[in-house]
């Protein structure tokens, strides 16, 4: 299975608890961010960075807020109250989701022995 | 958390260096502004890390391997899925309208209407019902698309594009809900003889919904259209 694959679904909840941790971020910010933490594993591509964030955005979990930067317009985004509490369940369900693959793989090694 | 360090003027993005990012962008379809400036910071600071590693690389060649980086289909599924959100966004504002159609005091309103309605057409034949029913709908419906038509072939005077604003104008791409009423009397032209008036009602209430949700669609959201868009894009005000 491609690597991409396995973190496709994670996307929203990497993002989200970038953002929870952080004040407020710009795009560009968030794929580099991504890359540091996790030493070029994971690589967020724009292609799928936005539509994630508009999305987000849309559905009331992120706020938008713009500031002349240099010589151009920056969008920061950043967690609304409701995105918040939309965080700390998406964190939950994938800390549920890695606990109960781990214990799938384990129950998979002891059958092999 | 700052990318770049900007302190050195041969490292940076120079304003004509942004209009040629506005340009390119909209070269490859991306016609909104609000689109535009997001994706122009983006590959601006690509471009300028670019530039930390390697200061001798050209400003076209830089953009080359940006622009690569959003795969083969480049920026068209960050717009199309931009442009479902934002449809969402819209019909969500109409539904918003549409509620109160249902709550005191318009809810009066509404119930007259759908009242009257009713009584008309349980004292029309069925033939005149069926007839006064789809020349309506057929003059609706030419000032519908009239109207539409204007909105699009209005010439682009060179101000920016926003997204929301077209599809206020297009009514939120919502064409296929005005066949709606003529594909029901056509149906449906029978139950005009059945004379019943819990059938005629729910007919009319129908319709009366409809009306009032293309009545939001068309005149209560453009008059909105200044307050939504703020609301919307933070970046507005900058344009």
């Amino acid at each position: 299975m491609k690597k991409s694959t396995l973190y496709k679904g994670s996307l929203q909840t990497i993002l989200l608890k970038l953002l929870q941790e952080n004040k407020r971020m710009y795009g560009y910010e968030i794929t580099q961010q991504v890359k540091k933490i996790t030493s070029n594993e994971i690589n967020i591509t724009e292609g799928a960075l936005y539509p994630t964030l508009h999305k987000l955005e849309a559905e009331g979990f992120l706020e938008v807020e713009i500031e002349r930067v240099d010589n151009r317009l920056r969008k920061y985004y950043k967690l609304t109250d409701a995105g918040q509490v939309e965080t700390n369940n998406k964190v939950l369900e994938l800390s549920n989701f890695i606990k109960n693959l781990q214990t799938l793989v384990r129950v998979e090694k002891k059958l092999t022995i | 958390m700052k990318i770049n360090d900007c302190n050195y003027p041969i490292h940076c993005i120079t304003n004509n260096q942004i209009d040629q990012l506005y340009h390119f962008t909209r070269k490859h379809f991306v016609e909104y502004y609000d689109l535009q400036t997001e994706l122009v910071d983006h590959l601006a600071l690509g471009i300028e890390q670019q530039w930390e590693d390697n200061s001798q690389l050209s400003f076209d060649d830089a953009l080359k391997i940006e622009f690569k980086k959003f795969g083969v289909y480049g920026f068209s599924d960050i717009v199309e899925k931009r442009k479902m959100e934002m449809q969402k966004q819209y019909h969500k504002f109409v539904w918003q309208h549409f509620k109160d159609f249902f709550t005191i005091p318009k809810l009066f309103f509404t119930c007259s209407l759908i009242s009257i309605l009713t009584i008309i057409l349980m004292n029309l034949s069925a033939i005149a019902s069926t007839i006064i029913m789809a020349l309506a709908c057929a003059v609706f419906f030419a000032i519908v698309f009239i109207s539409v038509k204007k909105q699009i072939h209005k010439k682009d005077n060179g101000s920016k594009r926003w997204l929301m604003q077209e599809i206020i104008s297009t009514y939120g791409g919502a064409a296929g809900l005005w066949f709606i009423p003529f594909q029901l009397i056509f149906q449906f032209r029978n139950i005009f003889d059945i004379n019943n008036i819990f059938i005629l009602s729910f007919f009319s209430t129908f319709i009366i919904c409809w009306i009032l949700y293309s009545y939001i669609m068309m005149f209560v959201i453009p008059k909105k259209a200044e307050s939504y868009l703020n609301s919307v894009y933070p970046e507005y005000k900058y344009a």
